[in-house]
C-alpha cells in the first residue's frame, strides 16, 4: 500500500509538468515525447514544493488530500485544454521515423545502451527504496524540516540557534542551516504525505525521478538540437553512469542533483532557444533559472549566469562587452561598500574576500583528475577546449552564450574552492565534489554539442568527396 | 586500442616496476594451514584451508609461521577468506625492524575477500625486516570462516596487474565520505583507475594517430575517437556498477521487508537509536525543549535528528550545553556518549566543566547515554 501511495505520489508531478508543457510543444518535433516528459517532470518535481509553500503561506494545512485536489484540478485543466486544443487544431503534422532511418549495428548499440540506463536507474532505485535516510546533511538541515513540517502539517519557522535559545516557548525550532530553501523538504513532506506516515526510504523516490527526468531531458535537447539518437543516448548514458551523481541518488537527501537538474534544465533550454527561438524553450528556460534559486542558496548565481548568455545572444559582441564591464563595476563598488555581513546566495560577502587557497586547488584537481566521481568526464572537458575552439566562427558564435554561462559557472565554481575561505570545501572533498554536481550536466551537454559539430562537419566533408568523385 | 593495450602494459612495466632487491629470486611463501597457529577459536583442517569458529569474543589471530623475512622481497600478499557475514573485520598485523619492532596493521578494507591480491608495498609499515605476522579476524561469535590463502610473493608484472585488478573489483560498503567523492581506490592501491585509464586512452589515441599517419588510405574518423573514448568509459563503470551491485545485496541483505523504525533499529545507528526511542518515551510533557549533548559530532548530529519532530537543539560546534540562562524548568539534557557532560549527585546539577549547566535530575540512564530533566 505504501509503495503504491509513493507512486502515485511520483506520478502525479509527471503528469502535472507533462501535461501542462506538452500544451506549448508543438506537435511533429523532433523527440517531442523526452522533451516534454524529462522537462515536465523536472517542472513538476520542483512545482509541488511551491504549491505546498503557497498552501502554507495562506494558512492552509499541509495535508496530501488538499495538495493532491489542486494537482489533479491541474491535471484535469491541463488535459481538457489538450483535448480542446488537439481538436480545433488544423495543422497536419507527421511523426519522424527515427528508428527506421537507423542502421541495424545503431539500433542495436541504442538498444544496449539503453539497458545500460535503466540497469543502472533501477540499481539505485532498489537501494533508495530499501536504505533509510543515511547523508551526514541530510539528517542535519534537509530532512529536520521535513520531520518537523510532516508532522505539524505546517511549515513551522527554524531559526538560529541563538534566536532559538532567546525564544522558549514560542514554536521555533532549529538546526544547522535554518535558512536553507524548503522546497526538498517539501517534497519529502509531500511523499509522506501521501504514503501517511514518515518513512525514511520512500520519501526519497524523487531523486530516483529526478535522475531519470534529467536524463530524459537531456536526450530530449540534444535530439532538438540535431544529435543523432545513437549519440543523445551515449550522452545519457554517460550522465546517467556518473559515480558522484550516482551516490547522490542512492544515498538520497541532498540537493545538490535538483540544482543540477533545474541548472541543466535551464542551460538546455537556453541553447535550443538561441538555434529556434520557440518561445517554450524561452519559457523553459525562465522557469529552471526560478527553480534554481528555489532549490538551493547557490543556486542564485547560476540562474545569473544566464544574464551574461544573454547579454552577448541578444546584443552586438561591443554592447554585450560594455553591459557586462559595467554589471561587472557595478557589482565590484557594490561588494565594497556594502557591510562585510551581507549574505550573497548563503555565503556572506567577508567569507567571499579573495585570498589564495592553494590546498582548495589540490583538492579541485584532486577530484576532477584523479578520484573517480566523474569516470573520464575531467579529461573530456580537457579535450574539448580546443576542439570548441577549432569550430569555424559561424558556429562558435551559436555556442557562445551557452560556453558563457558556463565558463562564468565554472569561473565562479574555482573562485569559490581556490581563492575564498571555502578552499576547506576542497582541501578535505567536503563540497567541491557535491558542488560540481549542479554544473556538470550542463558542461556535459555542451560537450556533446561540440563533438556532434565536429562530427557532422566531417561527415559534410565525406559526403561532399563522394558527390565531387561520382560528378 | 590493441595497440594502446600493448603500449599500456609496457610503460607500466617499466616505469612502475617494483623494485626488486638484488640477490637470488625469492622463493614464495605459500599458506600452509598445518604450521598455522590459531590463538582462539576452535580450527580444523579442511581442504586447502583453515576452518576456524569464532569464540565468544568473536575474535580469532591466526600466525601463518615463525619466519622472518624482507618485507621488500615480497611486494605482492594473496589472501582467500571465505565467510558469510557482513561484518567481518579482517586486519593484517606484523612487526618491523625499522619500526622499533612496533606492531603495524592494515584493515582489508574490500569485503570481497574470497580472492584478494594486496600490493604489500603500498602498505604503511612494510619495510624492514617482517616477523610476528598474524591475521586478525573479528565477526559474530560462533561464525566459521575459512582461510584457503594467505601467501606472500616476489614481484612480477602478473601479480601487479592481479593487484590492479583486484583494486578494480573491490568493493567497500558506503561511508560518511561517500557524499563528497569517490575515489576509486582503497589505501592499498598502486594506481588511481582515472588516471589509469585516461592513460590507456591517450595511448589508444596516440596508436591511431600513427596509423593514420602510416596508412595514407586511412582516414581520420571522429567515430572511431568516440569508440575508444567510450570503451575507456564503460571499462571504469563495470567496476562501479559491479561495486553499486555489491552494495545493493548487503543493502537488502540488512533492511529490506522492514519498516522505517526497523530499519534504523538493525542500521549502523542501531544503539543509539534504540536510546533515543527509550528516551522520546521517558518525556512527560507533550512539546518539551530537548537539548542534546555530545562529543562526538556524529552522535549528537543523529542522536538530534532521531528525536525531531520534538523541538531539539544541537549545536555542531562549541560547548556541549548552552549557558544556564537558556535552559529552563522542564527542559530535557540528553547526553550522548561520549559526552563531557557530568552529573553530580551531591548538588543534583547536570553540566560541562567550564560550560553551561543546570539542575537536573536524572530520569534515565544505559550506556548510550542519559536523559535528565531540568528542575
Amino acid at each position: 500500500m505504501d509503495f503504491l501511495t509513493a507512486t502515485i505520489a511520483l506520478l502525479l508531478p509527471v503528469l502535472l509538468g507533462g501535461l501542462w508543457l506538452s500544451l506549448f510543444v508543438p506537435r511533429g518535433i523532433v523527440a517531442r515525447r523526452a522533451l516534454v516528459w524529462g522537462n515536465g517532470a523536472l517542472i513538476g518535481l520542483m512545482l509541488i514544493p511551491q504549491i505546498m509553500r503557497a498552501q502554507d503561506a495562506v494558512g492552509l494545512p499541509l495535508n496530501f488530500s488538499f495538495t493532491y485536489s489542486i494537482v489533479c484540478t491541474l491535471v484535469v485543466l491541463a488535459l481538457i485544454a489538450r483535448v480542446v486544443i488537439t481538436r480545433n487544431s488544423q495543422v497536419e503534422y507527421t511523426k519522424p521515423r527515427v528508428f527506421a532511418a537507423m542502421t541495424t549495428l545503431h539500433r542495436v548499440l541504442f538498444v544496449i545502451f539503453l539497458l545500460m540506463i535503466l540497469l543502472r536507474v533501477a540499481t539505485l532505485g532498489l537501494e533508495v527504496l530499501w536504505r533509510p535516510l543515511f547523508p551526514w546533511d541530510a539528517t542535519m538541515h534537509w530532512a529536520t524540516k521535513a520531520r518537523v513540517w510532516f508532522e505539524f502539517q505546517e511549515m513551522v519557522p527554524f531559526v538560529d540557534n541563538f534566536t532559538w535559545l532567546s525564544s522558549p516557548g514560542e514554536d521555533v525550532f532549529t538546526d544547522r542551516h535554518p535558512g536553507y530553501p524548503a522546497a526538498i523538504p517539501l517534497l519529502q513532506v509531500w511523499m509522506n504525505l501521501a504514503i501517511g506516515h514518515w518513512n525514511e526510504s520512500l520519501m526519497n523516490l524523487p531523486w530516483v525521478l529526478c535522475l531519470l527526468a534529467l536524463g530524459t531531458a537531456l536526450y530530449g535537447q540534444l535530439r532538438f538540437a540535431g544529435v543523432n539518437p545513437l549519440l543523445a543516448i551515449v550522452a545519457t548514458y554517460l550522465l546517467q553512469s556518473m559515480p558522484l551523481i550516482n551516490t547522490h541518488v542512492a544515498l538520497a537527501g541532498y540537493a545538490d542533483l535538483f540544482l543540477g537538474a533545474a541548472y541543466c534544465g535551464a542551460l538546455m533550454a537556453f541553447q535550443s532557444w538561441v538555434t529556434t527561438h520557440q518561445r517554450w524553450q524561452g519559457f523553459l528556460v525562465i522557469l529552471f533559472a526560478v527553480f534554481c534559486s528555489s532549490i538551493k542558496s547557490e543556486g542564485v548565481v547560476w540562474a545569473l549566469t544566464l544574464i551574461p548568455a544573454l547579454a552577448v545572444t541578444l546584443m552586438t559582441r561591443r554592447q554585450a562587452a560594455k553591459l557586462i564591464a559595467l554589471v561587472t563595476l557595478i557589482m565590484v563598488v557594490l561588494l565594497t561598500v556594502v557591510s562585510k555581513d551581507t549574505v550573497i546566495a548563503g555565503y556572506t560577502i567577508e567569507g567571499l574576500a579573495p585570498s589564495l587557497h592553494t590546498a582548495g586547488l589540490v583538492g579541485t584537481v584532486k577530484v576532477t583528475w584523479l578520484h573517480d566521481n566523474w569516470h573520464l568526464f575531467g579529461y573530456l572537458l580537457l579535450a574539448i577546449i580546443p576542439l570548441g575552439l577549432l569550430l569555424p566562427d559561424t558556429v562558435r558564435k551559436e555556442f557562445l552564450g551557452l560556453s558563457l554561462a558556463l565558463g562564468v559557472a565554472a569561473g565562479s565554481y574555482i573562485y569559490l574552492f581556490l581563492f575564498t575561505g571555502f578552499g576547506w570545501g576542497a582541501s578535505n572533498f567536503a563540497a567541491v565534489g557535491r558542488l560540481g554536481i549542479q554544473i556538470v550536466p550542463g558542461l556535459l551537454f555542451l560537450c556533446i554539442l561540440i563533438f556532434n559539430e565536429h562530427l557532422y562537419r566531417r561527415e559534410l566533408q565525406s559526403s561532399a568527396k563522394t558527390t565531387k568523385s561520382s560528378v | 586500442m590493441l595497440l594502446g593495450a600493448v603500449a599500456f602494459f609496457i610503460g607500466l612495466s617499466q616505469l612502475y616496476s617494483v623494485a626488486v632487491p638484488p640477490g637470488p629470486a625469492v622463493e614464495e611463501i605459500v599458506w600452509d594451514p598445518s604450521s598455522a597457529k590459531v590463538a582462539q577459536g576452535v580450527a580444523t583442517l579442511v581442504d586447502g584451508g583453515l576452518e576456524i569458529q569464532l569464540p565468544p569474543s568473536g575474535v580469532t589471530i591466526v600466525s601463518p609461521s615463525d619466519r622472518r623475512f624482507a618485507a621488500q622481497a615480497y611486494p605482492f600478499l594473496h589472501i582467500g577468506i571465505e565467510d558469510s557475514s557482513q561484518h567481518l573485520k579482517v586486519s593484517i598485523s606484523w612487526k618491523s625492524t625499522t619500526n622499533a619492532n612496533k606492531h603495524q596493521s592494515y584493515t582489508l578494507e574490500s569485503e570481497l575477500r574470497s580472492s584478494l591480491w594486496l600490493a604489500t608495498h603500498e602498505l604503511k609499515g612494510w619495510e624492514g625486516e617482517i616477523h610476528s605476522l598474524s591475521l586478525m579476524i573479528s565477526g559474530e561469535p560462533g561464525e566459521t570462516v575459512a582461510i584457503t590463502d594467505f601467501s606472500f610473493f616476489g614481484a612480477s608484472g602478473s601479480r601487479q596487474l592481479s593487484a590492479i585488478f583486484s583494486d578494480f573489483a573491490a568493493y567497500a560498503p558506503w561511508r560518511r565520505g561517500s557524499m563528497n567523492s569517490y575515489t576509486g581506490v582503497t589505501s592499498a592501491s598502486s594506481f588511481y583507475p582515472v588516471p589509469l585509464v585516461a592513460t590507456y586512452l591517450a595511448l589508444c589515441l596516440l596508436a591511431y594517430a600513427l596509423l593514420l599517419f602510416w596508412k595514407t588510405k586511412l582516414q581520420f574518423d571522429w567515430r572511431v575517437v568516440a569508440v575508444i573514448f567510450l570503451a575507456c568509459w564503460i571499462a571504469l563503470d563495470l567496476s562501479w556498477q559491479n561495486r553499486l551491485l555489491h552494495q545493493l545485496a548487503d543493502t537488502h541483505h540488512t533492511f529490506s521487508g522492514k519498516d522505517t523504525a526497523e530499519k534504523l533499529a538493525v542500521g549502523p545507528d542501531g544503539k543509539l537509536f534504540d536510546f533515543v526511542s527509550e528516551v522520546k518515551r521517558r518525556l512527560e510533557t507533550e512539546d518539551p525543549r530537548i537539548f542534546v549533548a555530545s562529543s562526538d559530532e556524529y552522535q549528537g548530529l543523529r542522536g538530534a535528528y532521531y528525536l525531531y519532530p520534538f523541538n531539539v537543539f544541537w549545536a555542531l560546534r562549541g560547548q556541549e550545553l548552552p549557558h544556564r540562562e537558556f535552559m529552563h524548568s522542564g527542559d530535557y539534557i540528553v547526553a550522548i556518549e561520549p559526552t563531557e557532560t557530568v552529573f553530580s549527585p551531591v548538588v543534583n546539577v547536570v553540566g560541562v566543566d567550564g560550560g553551561g549547566s543546570a539542575p537536573a535530575e536524572i530520569v534515565f540512564s544505559n550506556k548510550s547515554g542519559t536523559l535528565y530533566r531540568v528542575k
